[in-house]
């Protein structure tokens, strides 16, 4: 088993690494020969909420060589924080001073630990060679365990649209935060959106109007046009939805998916829509509420 | 005593005094006719700091002649003044973001008590506090000042095998900052120093106090000696190992001053010794090491014992090359008080130990009670590099027990915990506070590993 790269795009390796780190202590790194798969889908964390991410190889990595038995394929569990603290060191745009020349990452094993191991070569103010080293301990996991991996099934969705920048959303659901742990996240096929809270004391409606909605890849197949107007909905915990927000550092583009009773789908996409680096798949279950029912 | 701070030397003095407020909570307060020296020791008394201000940075000092008593002792400098008060509420008064605006000048001063109560007890001092702010604006603190119940004193390092180096606070923070520090108040992370000939190597060591998630990263920094200064190691490799909380405080403060570290240290049993030096201000920073197992050191550790009959080992990281016993303590407890007669709150400034070979010279300690002092320092050294002390992270939880383990060294607390009989690991940040009863405090001890045969418990006290 080797791997061996040099991380080239070190500020979007870290603000991907910020948003998982804020949903999981724990995530699965799964290396293939084209892309890289951050995975969180940890049953435990609050919410369900999970993510399934693919990140093209060229888009953070150069001189990217991986071998192994299990079809050139590495999956590791490691910790996010640590992954994190090590790309904090690494990445020039942070408090560190250094700068930055090269981070190589490999595989290594030390003290019989498996380690994901970061060097970074950097230069002092004055211009002196600093290198620093960083061993994330990771479990290695078997392939048994890889194929058991399955991504969430979502029937098609009713919806898609698209998010205004998530940065404004985060404001908005963070006020609402306090007063409800449910939302509802509502939206038509003619560019509006609403995020709801509504409880006891207090209902509160936020609207967007003039979102896009993307024309799906087989638009064509839907012979009755759907009635633009007609709102789907679903309910959602307002922590999940939170946790989601927190990849605002790093997207660009975020599509949202709503299947209807079922669960919303958003897909962050790291760098332009068109020549996506990648795209951070969050699933948030829906809440099912009785009384509606 | 009376002395009066300008605007500007107020703002250095609170930056002192917030440094001081990082290594401990009580602040010591000595002043001569010439100097004026702050002091905290931090709870476990591993590391020890002290600020020392030259009469000539206020605009005015005072001292109360009349209390002189030290002729009897036939000094030049016996007239002194001393006290003892949390630093915390000082801090706050002169912290504060409006008084940091506003104020022309301070002046403090020492009302003491010189009445004595029905029972003969005195009564308590007072540090009078008032800030002159703009607009006639006139805000007077009047702060409890306490008697020094205990003196705390540093170590002086022996001089024939000392390594000295300088280095700009900036520098050694850029080299900090590579190392993420575990969230939490608890955490006190540790970083091993290597010394080499020509390159510095810094690592990071778990401590037992780390939250889980940090054991997860290991980091390593090599840098060039030349990022120093001044670079004079007695016997390259020198491997040492302190925490970084204080350390962290004084980088800040010399950072703040735009000052430069002088630091220095002999092997790595004995403590660390940090000079900061600026207009009319000498501060000293002592922070105690640990040895780390397994190094290689250059020079023969003159303090080492090997410590076979230690009870307990912390045998539960047999891999681990790096272990690293507790750290030492700086400070050391000397005389109470109470035990010397009224006049001795003057104490005789005399250096404790004449340095051989060394050109530099070493700042007095605040505090040396002319009792008891130590009849020939070199076959007593301060600081033995046995684990009997416990880290102050150590300290602040088990203070939080209510159990009294502070006071007990780490002998007498693996006697205590050691009532079942059987051998066992322990976790000290499993040690969980429930504040449940109002009249108890409960101690929760978790994560019990049992190193003989017998089967795992886990007790709940």
């Amino acid at each position: 088993m080797r791997f061996r790269a040099s991380i080239e795009n070190v500020p979007t390796f870290f603000k991907i690494m910020q948003s998982i780190e804020k949903l999981q202590k724990k995530c699965i790194i799964k290396f293939t020969e084209t892309n890289m798969h951050i995975i969180c889908n940890n049953d435990a964390n609050e919410g369900g909420i999970q993510v399934w991410s693919q990140i093209k190889v060229d888009s953070l990595f150069v001189g990217y060589r991986i071998q192994s038995n299990a079809a050139n394929e590495i999956t590791m569990a490691l910790s996010s924080e640590a992954l994190l603290a090590a790309l904090k060191s690494a990445s020039p745009s942070t408090s560190s001073t250094y700068e930055t020349e090269e981070v190589v990452m490999k595989l290594a094993k030390k003290n019989g630990q498996a380690v994901l191991t970061l060097e970074i070569n950097s230069l002092t103010r004055v211009g002196r060679k600093v290198r620093v080293s960083h061993d994330v301990k990771i479990e290695v996991m078997r392939p048994n365990d890889v194929a058991r991996l399955s991504e969430p099934l979502c029937p098609e969705p009713d919806l898609h649209i698209l998010l205004p920048p998530l940065q404004k959303l985060r404001t908005i659901v963070e006020r609402l935060r306090p007063m409800s742990d449910i939302l509802a996240v509502r939206a038509n096929n003619s560019g509006c959106l609403q995020l709801s809270i509504n409880t006891e004391g207090v209902k509160v409606d936020t609207e967007w109007k003039n979102c896009t909605n993307p024309k799906t890849q087989n638009a064509e197949d839907e012979d009755e046009a759907p009635d633009p107007e007609k709102m789907f909905s679903v309910l959602v915990s307002i922590r999940s939805f939170l946790k989601f927000l927190n990849s605002h550092v790093v997207s660009t583009t975020t599509i949202a998916c709503i299947c209807q009773n079922h669960c919303m789908i958003l897909y962050v996409y790291i760098g332009d829509v068109a020549d996506a680096g990648g795209v951070l798949t969050f699933y948030i279950p829906a809440i099912i509420d009785d009384e509606n029912l | 005593m009376q002395v009066t701070l300008d605007s500007f030397a107020l703002k250095s003095f609170t930056k002192s005094l917030n440094c001081l407020s990082r290594y401990g909570e009580e602040l010591t307060i000595y002043a001569t006719p010439e100097t004026f020296s702050l002091s905290a020791t931090n709870l476990s008394k591993s590391a020890y700091c002290r600020f020392k201000y030259e009469k000539q940075f206020f605009s005015k000092y005072v001292l109360n002649e009349q209390k002189s008593t030290g002729t009897e002792w036939g000094l030049d400098e016996a007239i002194s003044v001393t006290g003892q008060m949390l630093i915390k509420p000082l801090l706050s008064i002169l912290k504060h973001r409006t008084v940091e605006k506003t104020v022309e000048k301070c002046e403090m001063s020492i009302i003491e008590g010189n009445l004595r109560m029905e029972d003969g007890s005195p009564v308590e001092d007072n540090l009078v506090v008032r800030l002159y702010c703009k607009h006639g604006v006139v805000k007077t603190h009047r702060l409890l000042l306490l008697t020094p119940t205990s003196l705390m004193a540093p170590g002086v390092p022996d001089a024939y095998n000392e390594s000295n180096l300088t280095i700009g606070p900036k520098a050694v923070k850029d080299m900090i900052e590579h190392f993420p520090l575990a969230r939490g108040v608890k955490s006190d992370p540790q970083l091993i120093w290597s010394f080499g000939e020509s390159e510095v190597e810094l690592r990071s060591l778990e401590s037992s106090i780390d939250s889980k998630g940090k054991a997860q990263l290991i980091t390593e920094l090599t840098i060039s000696a030349e990022e120093f200064d001044v670079y004079n190691v007695y016997a390259s490799p020198t491997t040492i190992a302190f925490h970084l909380r204080e350390f962290n405080a004084t980088i800040a403060f010399a950072e703040s001053m735009s000052l430069s570290l002088n630091i220095r240290f002999t092997d790595p049993s004995a403590p660390l010794f940090i000079d900061v030096e600026g207009d009319s201000l000498e501060a000293l920073f002592v922070i105690s090491t640990s040895q780390v197992h397994g190094a290689v050191t250059g020079a023969p550790s003159q303090y080492y014992q090997p410590l076979a009959n230690k009870k307990r080992e912390r045998d539960e990281t047999p891999v681990d090359q790096n272990r690293v016993k507790k750290p030492t303590k700086v400070a050391q407890r000397i005389n109470k008080l109470e035990s010397l007669p009224q006049s001795t709150q003057v104490v005789r400034p005399t250096p404790v130990v004449q340095r051989t070979e060394s050109d530099m010279t070493m700042p007095p300690p605040s505090f040396i009670p002319p009792a008891i002092l130590p009849h020939n320092p070199f076959q007593e050294p301060l600081f033995w590099p046995s684990s009997s002390q416990l880290s102050a992270a150590n300290g602040v939880a088990f203070q939080g027990t209510g159990l009294g383990l502070e006071y007990m060294d780490a002998d007498e607390l693996a006697n205590m915990l050691e009532g079942e009989g059987e051998e066992v690991a322990y976790d000290f940040s499993a040690m969980v506070v429930l504040p449940v009863n109002p009249h108890r405090s409960y101690v929760r001890r978790a994560n019990f590993r049992v190193l003989s045969k017998s089967e795992p418990t886990c007790t709940t006290t």
